[in-house]
């Protein structure tokens, strides 16, 4: 041997690297000597103990909880659309609790803050709203005042077109996410709050092809899952560049199985769904993705330019709203770009937590951020071979026992499926249109901020 | 062996199809609460008469005393200086409340009395204090920050010292997004004078985790906003060289010669960026940042792209170092896209890391790229099968 040690001249970012390696090989090293009936064992998922560990933080939190005191309609949707997605129904008087709780949060003059009391924001907003429809009784989805609240995205509208999370509260992607969502899952989005937020977007994807929280920041899984959802929502997808987005997005799948948030990070539970819905999210972008493909190759650009963009025309008001369904009606092309099976093992195996709940990776400890977005990811892998959602996906496409299998999730939202079409028939009846609401000189939504 | 060793001996994934069925459905759980947190729900109500909002200014004023003496000595048991609250605003959780906290004493305390200044909108110093104290308990708390802003633009309190106090909290806590919002409006009404403050402080987090997110995003508006580029360049090469895997600081990198007014932009510095890049891509081709890098040069324009010889070269070189190759083919995939034609000699490079047992020899080399691909990179075998299926006609 020559020269100094070999760890002594890794660096931060490779020493950090091996140490999960290591971890998670150690762990997989057990797969390789049990025999194939303990496979099955191995990667179960421990639906009894995930549901009693949520339904235990649905009542009651420890006083460590309380750095997310500002987030209490958060705690509520990680849980409920956890204990959703595992299939469980909820208790009539828990639900009404919880229609109660989020009464609290919801601002008279629209949106919901992070717990009684508090400024109304757009993250709990989000929350909050998902929670209701993961209910999805009449007495929630009637709860949430829909005219208040598209009042409230629209005082939170910049000039620029872009949202602030909060009254003169900070502005990125996560904003415009949550605010499109809302928007669209109430049946409420009109081309006012759609304004110039396609250019805001566009502008954050970076040189690397994912998207990042504002013009000139890193790439990142979070904000590339809110960029997309975003535009696919508004009808402007076509105009990222999705080749490039695809071909970041996959390489964020690492030796581990799991997925990482940016380049040369670690692995992470949670962007099981924040970068696997962002591939499964491009299975039905397919015709756009291919146009695009058409126009960057060679001798192949006169025809791409007379392909007729589906932003160019604009969708009409009305139709905005519905962007989130008709997606669903497109079919999910081909199978994953990424490694499906090797995702569901990262997550059964490096973040699921015998006694309940999942975590980041191996080493930390279990929350319920983690937990709902363990399973979302894995929702979202079970699904990706099936070309329609609504039908069960094959035995193989389910790593582990069938009974593995979750509640297919609707992908834009993150709410579970057979929810969200409850909530848009439930509220198809009364689009944007039948609200009253004073036009943007007379609310003077434009000028809270300058 | 019944385990494929699909990828690693390190990593052995299991495929789809190892299911053994089993009947097992879970069992309903209970959702009534559990008994080891007995304590009885808050009953309260808020008060709707504007009158009452007033609070009692003895006892607030003695609670922010003591809890500023607090924060250096001992806890003592605050249950005595609890009686007779007049003034302080529970919050109202409801008859039966779902997601709720146990509370410390002293985190309930003090919120109940911020709520109270709060509510009555007293932009006073001692609901600055109050502010510091809730933030200090849950600096995630965007509602109490957003009072403070409110505050000290009434009492038109000293900044520099507001900067201090964020310094303090940060020291806690460096991931939130509301310490970072509150930084850049406290910035934001400085001016230039906190540039040279901001970027040191920037420096320091990032001293720390050298990929802090919403530092980096910070240090960027300081310098868009207020300046201070002299040094960037300099600061990205020495975090480059400290850690050539911070994609951090390959993006700072790419913010500064995009965008800096001292350089000249992207044109400008393009030629010796490549070089820059190519080093580092030598010295570590299994290295994603500095071929992202390496395209966002140049980004929009793929003409350049396939005519710069030191692309193709460094893709060549690596392919005949026997190191990691998948960054390399997955760059000649997209040249040979694009209508690069490549020489005989990358031809025969390529075509000399086929597998012996892959015996198809009128496959387009493009489409060798990717089933060579399939197989050294297993994970994104799929990715690798549809980029195949998009190669276009002439290239083929």
């Amino acid at each position: 041997m020559e020269g100094p040690p070999r760890m002594s001249r890794l660096t931060v970012t490779q020493n950090e690297q091996a140490k999960v390696e290591d971890k998670v090989s150690d762990i997989y090293r057990v797969l390789v000597n049990v025999s194939p009936r303990a496979h099955s064992l191995i990667l179960e998922l421990w639906r009894d103990k995930h549901v009693e560990f949520l339904m235990r933080g649905l009542r009651m939190l420890a006083p460590s909880y309380h750095v997310l005191d500002a987030n209490r309609p958060w705690l509520c949707y990680w849980m409920l659309h956890s204990i959703a997605q595992l299939g469980e129904s909820f208790d009539p008087q828990l639900e009404e609790d919880v229609v109660d709780f989020l009464s609290r949060c919801q601002d008279p003059n629209g949106g919901y803050g992070g717990g009684p009391g508090q400024m109304p924001h757009l993250a709990t907003t989000y929350a909050a709203v998902n929670s209701l429809i993961t209910l999805g009784s009449e007495k929630a989805l009637m709860s949430i005042n829909r005219e208040k609240l598209c009042l409230f995205l629209l005082r939170m509208k910049d000039s620029s077109g872009a949202f602030r999370m909060h009254d003169a509260g900070e502005m990125d992607v996560r904003a415009s996410y949550t605010a499109i969502s809302v928007a669209s899952i109430l049946n409420i989005l009109d081309s006012e709050m759609v304004k110039n937020i396609g250019t805001f977007i566009v502008s954050c994807q970076t040189y690397e092809g994912g998207i990042a929280g504002e013009p000139n920041s890193e790439a990142h899984g979070g904000y590339t899952f809110c960029g997309l959802a975003t535009m696919i929502l508004i009808g402007e997808a076509d105009r990222l560049d999705l080749p490039s987005l695809i071909d970041w997005a996959v390489f964020r799948q690492g030796v581990e199985g799991g997925l990482q948030g940016r380049t040369n990070k670690l692995v992470d539970g949670c962007y099981s769904f924040w970068q696997g819905a962002v591939l499964g999210l491009m299975q039905r972008l397919a015709s756009i993705i291919s146009g695009q493909l058409r126009s960057l190759y060679v001798n192949e650009k006169q025809d791409a330019d007379n392909k007729t963009s589906v932003s160019a025309s604009g969708p009409s008001e009305g139709e905005l709203s519905s962007n989130g369904f008709s997606f669903l009606k497109t079919p999910s092309e081909g199978g994953p770009l990424y490694d499906s099976s090797a995702l569901q093992q990262y997550i059964l195996l490096c973040s699921q937590v015998l006694e309940g709940g999942f975590k980041d990776k191996p080493g930390k400890y279990r929350d319920h951020y983690h937990t709902c977005y363990c399973l979302s990811g894995l929702s979202v892998c079970q699904y990706s071979w099936s070309r329609d959602v609504n039908n069960p996906p094959l035995p193989t496409a389910v790593l582990g026992p069938y009974e593995n299998l979750l509640e297919p999730v609707h992908p834009l939202f993150n709410v579970v499926l057979d929810r969200y079409y409850k909530a848009h028939e439930f509220y198809a009846g009364s689009p944007s249109a039948n609200l009253t609401k004073p036009s943007m000189e007379e609310s003077g939504v434009m000028n809270f901020d300058g | 062996m019944f385990i494929p060793l699909k990828h690693t001996t390190k990593f052995p994934y299991l495929p789809l199809s190892t299911i053994i069925p089993q009947s097992k459905r879970p069992t309903k759980i209970n959702s009534a609460p559990p008994s080891e947190y007995p304590i009885p729900p808050p009953k309260t109500v808020f008060p709707t008469n504007r009158s009452d909002l007033s609070i009692d200014d003895a006892k607030c004023d003695v609670f922010i005393g003591r809890r500023r003496r607090l924060r250096g000595g001992e806890a003592p048991d605050l249950h005595e200086e609890r009686v007779g609250r007049r003034g302080a605003r529970p919050q109202d959780d409801g008859p039966n409340p779902v997601v709720q906290i146990v509370y410390t004493r002293e985190f309930r305390e003090t919120m109940d009395y911020f709520r109270a200044v709060y509510i009555s909108d007293e932009r006073s110093p001692r609901s600055l204090g109050l502010t510091a104290e809730a933030i200090e308990l849950n600096p995630a708390n965007y509602t109490v920050w957003h009072f403070r802003r409110l505050v000290l633009e009434t009492l038109n309190s000293n900044l520099q010292d507001e900067l201090k106090f964020i310094e303090s909290v940060a020291a806690k806590i460096s991931k939130n997004y509301q310490i970072w919002h509150h930084r850049r409006w406290v910035a934001e009404k400085l001016g230039t004078e906190a540039t040279s403050a901001e970027l040191i402080f920037t420096k320091k987090i990032l001293s720390l985790d050298a990929k802090n997110y919403h530092a980096w995003s910070h240090r960027q508006w300081v310098l868009r906003a207020l300046g201070g580029w002299e040094d960037e360049l300099d600061y990205c090469c020495q975090l480059i060289e400290d850690d050539i895997f911070n994609n951090s600081a390959w993006n700072q990198r790419y913010f500064v010669i995009t965008r800096s007014p001292l350089l000249g932009g992207l044109q400008a510095m393009r030629d010796s960026e490549v070089d820059y890049t190519i080093e580092a891509i030598s010295l570590h081709p299994e290295n994603e940042s500095p071929w992202r890098y390496l395209r966002g040069l140049y980004k929009g324009d793929t003409v350049t792209l396939t005519s710069d010889p030191r692309v193709s070269n460094i893709c060549n070189k690596v392919l005949k170092s026997n190191r990691s190759h998948v960054f390399a083919l997955n760059m000649l995939l997209d040249l040979l896209c694009y209508g690069f034609v490549p020489c005989e000699e990358l031809r025969i490079t390529i075509n000399a890391l086929k597998s012996s047992g892959s015996d198809s020899p009128d496959l387009g080399l493009a489409s060798t790229i990717c089933s060579i691909l399939e197989s050294v990179d297993p994970m994104r075998s799929n990715y690798w099968a549809w980029r195949r299926t998009n190669i276009p006609f002439q290239v083929c």
